[in-house]
């Protein structure tokens, strides 16, 4: 009764104001949470609008990424940190997915059936898995190609970092010697992992990531482990030559 | 002549004058941008020069040889931080992946 009667006694504008706040809320949570989380169920099973513009929004983000991808491999061949064909490989299987989403797309747009469009928007997850395997798969490519193509700069540089040590007065050599052995033995360190990686990709495809996902995590920390040695390996092989250069400075 | 006309008159001189030291002011300022713009390429080409004379000494004796060495060593400190850009962008994906995970309408 108490209540009641302290209800009674609210201004009517107060009243107003809150009905519009509350609806306001009602209207901004759901959305910000669909927009945050990405709820699993933000279309009803009938509104194949909805599949559509959901599907849409995924294939966009999915084509950004492999844009971006894209852009990244073309800066690297421009710099000369990977070759033409390297390049082309990547291309070729950026293309590939891109060419895939713009054909789901097309289907998805021209659907009818509730259903039908669900089922397009599920493959864009399920037939692509973009951001799961092709963007984790095609960086780590593009990774151990410029490591490949630095390792192969820096085994060519041997022969005259040899010859300036040579050149070094006498008290320094046993520094400078110790450092290129190094720099050569990190040099194999990386060279050894080059093979074991080279082999992990062919495994690393959305089939295996959809059905055998055991074999597709060890695959992928297998490469990760190959490509960590690899980046320790050809970062320790840059610091013992800059030693190297240190120390011949102004000899 | 009336007060009235003199000031007139006087104002009049005053806009030419004024008209005048901004037409000065404006061609001035298009001279110094032709200038700046004519410059421009010569620069470029002075600092391309300047990149390549440490090339254009090789091999002439051990101190070139080290000075070689030197410059080798900034290009691979500078390919290895690239190494270190690409190694990002293959975390970044990793951390990027779980959008495709169990996100279906």
């Amino acid at each position: 009764m108490k209540l009641l009667a302290t209800v009674r006694h609210i201004p009517g504008r107060f009243v107003a104001v809150g009905i519009l706040i509350t609806l306001t809320l009602g209207m901004l949570v759901p959305s910000t949470a669909f927009a945050a989380t990405a709820s699993p169920h933000p279309c009803s099973s009938t509104d194949t609008q909805c599949f559509i513009a959901v599907g849409n929004q995924f294939i966009a983000l999915r084509q950004t990424a492999l844009t971006a991808l894209s852009g990244k491999v073309t800066a690297r061949q421009y710099d000369h940190l990977i070759t033409i064909d390297q390049a082309n490989v990547l291309q070729s299987d950026i293309s590939t997915n891109q060419s895939g989403l713009t054909s789901l797309k097309s289907k998805l747009d021209a659907e009818t059936n509730s259903h039908v469009a669900r089922q397009d928007v599920v493959n864009i997850f399920f037939q692509f898995r973009i951001f799961a395997v092709v963007l984790p798969r095609d960086y780590r490519r593009l990774y151990l190609d410029i490591a490949v193509n630095i390792d192969i700069k820096l085994r060519s540089l041997g022969p005259r970092v040899q010859q300036a040590i040579k050149n070094a007065p006498a008290g320094e050599q046993a520094q400078l010697n110790t450092l290129f052995n190094d720099y050569k033995a990190q040099l194999s360190t990386a060279e050894s992992q080059f093979d074991l990686a080279q082999v992990d990709f062919p495994a690393l495809t959305p089939a295996n990531f959809n059905y055998n996902r055991s074999t597709y995590l060890t695959t992928l920390s297998n490469l990760d482990a190959a490509e960590h040695t690899i980046h320790t390996a050809l970062k320790q092989a840059g610091n013992d030559l800059h030693q190297i250069a240190h120390i011949l400075k102004d000899k | 002549m009336t007060w009235i006309t003199k000031l007139r008159q006087r104002s009049v001189w005053l806009l030419l004058l004024i008209a005048l030291v901004l037409s000065f002011s404006l061609a001035a300022c298009g001279q110094q941008v032709n200038a700046s713009n004519n410059n421009a390429p010569n620069n470029n080409s002075t600092s391309q020069q300047l990149q390549y004379q440490p090339n254009q000494s090789t091999h002439s004796n051990s101190n070139n040889a080290n000075s070689n060495l030197q410059s080798t060593d900034q290009q691979v400190q500078s390919i290895l931080r690239q190494l270190d850009g690409a190694r990002n962008d293959v975390n970044s994906s990793n951390a990027s992946s779980s959008q495709d995970n169990g996100q279906q309408p």
